[in-house]
């Protein structure tokens, strides 16, 4: 049980900054050994140079066409989300997501494509509109999280997880250090600390004991 | 954990309440002690004790009533300097229950429901019915973007104590002149646009004035500085309008809020935080405007 969240206000991270180092330097005098660091995932995504312009991308035929048909209010609606995502996994894990979307649209079971082609493609934002400066940007979903939260625990004493996380109360892990906490975790970001649009808090320090006569929040 | 505060965040919020108020607030591991200085009409200083754990870059707020937080790291502490666009009364919070402790500066509102009360500002969202108007690339439609910028100017424009009136409800799609007919009697009609080109990497907002109203250009001017401020959409540049001159000498304009046919754009439309920021840099621009035509006329007359 966690008895208080602390989200830590940050530069804007770039793909120059060591995300390693970005967490230890912030939570420096917060995070102690069995608090948990939780990392925002398109932060982690973002120091590791996967915030792509879109104007970079030369979308294909195969990704002009596909892109007509992924909910529009989600990720894969532009020609170049959809071109990434081929290059994430390949045209044939694509194409074998879509028929297995299409199968579970006649027996009306949602989320079959991402089963398929692969979990990775459902962490990507196209373009949002949100996170300036990144608003212009689509991001990839962060490469290796397990071997990253790895390295945070060892750099920092303290657990270390990275979530996606929405405003839907939606929470994602996709690497932790200490599973065993993983539904707490869930139960704890599922307000989303991390915050959005102006707020400019990737980490957040999650206390499992206070000193002093504070309360829990 | 330390002894020592831990400064860990800053942010700033909009507190609706029966009276507004804008929150500046201030994230630590433990008690802060603090002092409030004003040091000008316009900035208010918070010094507290601690060290700080977070970013101490500034806080760009833009709500209309304060403008930017700069922090100071000194010796045994930082400072906040909060600067105003208006003078307004402020008392702070701090609230000890619960950890990241709070120091919340509350900055009084009530000087925008001044502005704004009574007013009578009519609304129109553009297009409407069978006709869409511009279409972004993915699937929005311009008619269904401005409704939702329209009823977000509505709720906030009647907190504030104005009268709102809208040209069309959602699937009406009134003539110009039909429109028009309804701001010749208001205190200012706002014309909600996006703007479509051919050319998908033309991007970002224009506003458009009457040209018969004497200083049409240099509110649209204000108009899209604190738009492109607030939003970051860049600017496309501020016109006359023909069609607005049917309203006489009157404070008429067109809002095109983006370029609907941009991807970029058009996913900045997706994101309901843009519709607020959007209201909330136009609603600065006439208060900011209206502070700076009555500071002259005050200074003019004595």
């Amino acid at each position: 049980m966690f008895v208080a969240k602390i989200p830590i206000r940050t530069h804007i991270i770039t793909d120059r900054d060591n995300i390693v180092e970005v967490a230890r330097r912030y939570t420096e005098g917060i995070a102690e050994p069995g608090d948990v660091i939780a990392l925002a995932e398109s932060v982690v995504a973002i120091s590791q140079g996967r915030a792509i312009l879109p104007e970079t991308v030369k979308p294909g035929w195969l990704a002009r066409f596909l892109c007509r048909f992924p909910n529009k209010s989600g990720s894969l609606a532009t020609p170049a989300a959809m071109q990434l995502a081929l290059e994430e996994v390949g045209p044939l894990r694509v194409l074998a997501g879509c028929a297995a979307a299409a199968a579970g649209k006649l027996l009306r079971r949602k989320g079959w494509f991402y089963l398929v082609a692969g979990r990775e493609l459902a962490l990507i934002d196209d373009i949002a509109g949100t996170m300036y400066p990144y608003e212009r940007h689509i991001i990839l979903g962060p490469k290796e999280p397990q071997k990253v939260v790895e390295a945070v625990k060892e750099s920092t004493g303290a657990e270390a997880v990275i979530a996606d996380v929405n405003d839907l109360g939606c929470v994602d892990i996709l690497g932790i250090t200490c599973p065993e906490l993983a539904k707490e975790i869930e139960e704890a970001l599922r307000d989303n600390p991390f915050g959005n649009e102006d707020e400019q808090t990737p980490i957040v320090v999650l206390k499992r004991q206070l000193k002093g006569n504070l309360t829990s929040s | 954990m330390e002894e020592i505060s831990r400064i860990t965040n800053i942010y700033s919020k909009i507190q609706e309440g029966t009276e507004d108020e804008s929150w500046v607030i201030i994230e630590a591991t433990a008690p802060l002690v603090w002092e409030l200085l004003r040091p000008e009409p316009l900035v208010y200083c918070l010094k507290v004790k601690g060290r700080a754990n977070m970013y101490t870059g500034p806080l760009a707020v833009r709500d209309g009533v304060v403008r930017e937080v700069s922090i100071n790291t000194e010796r045994e502490g930082l400072s906040f300097f909060v600067r105003l666009e208006a003078p307004a009364e402020a008392k702070v919070e701090l609230q000890t229950g619960k950890l990241p402790v709070r120091l919340i500066l509350r900055l009084n509102r009530s000087c925008w429901r001044d502005f704004f009360r009574d007013r009578h500002i009519v609304i129109d969202p553009g297009h409407g019915g069978t006709d869409g108007g511009h279409r972004g690339p993915v699937d929005l439609w311009e008619k269904d973007v401005v409704w939702v910028t329209a009823q977000e100017f509505k709720r906030q424009l009647e907190r504030l104590g104005a009268r709102v009136s809208l040209t069309r409800s959602r699937e009406e799609n009134p003539s110009w002149v039909e429109r028009v007919r309804l701001g010749e009697k208001a205190d200012l009609f706002l014309s909600l646009h996006t703007h479509g080109e051919a050319d998908r990497r033309v991007r970002g907002a224009a506003v458009l004035y009457n040209p018969t109203f004497p200083q049409g250009e240099r509110l649209a001017q204000t108009m899209l500085e604190e738009i492109t401020a607030k939003t970051k959409v860049p600017g496309r540049g501020v016109f006359p309008s023909s069609e607005l001159t049917l309203l006489d000498r009157r404070p008429a304009f067109t809002i095109e809020m983006v370029t609907i046919t941009n991807w970029v754009d058009e996913g900045l439309l997706r994101n309901p935080y843009f519709h607020r920021k959007l209201v909330l840099a136009t609603l600065s621009s006439f208060f900011r405007f209206g502070r700076e035509v009555s500071e002259v006329a005050n200074h003019v007359c004595g």
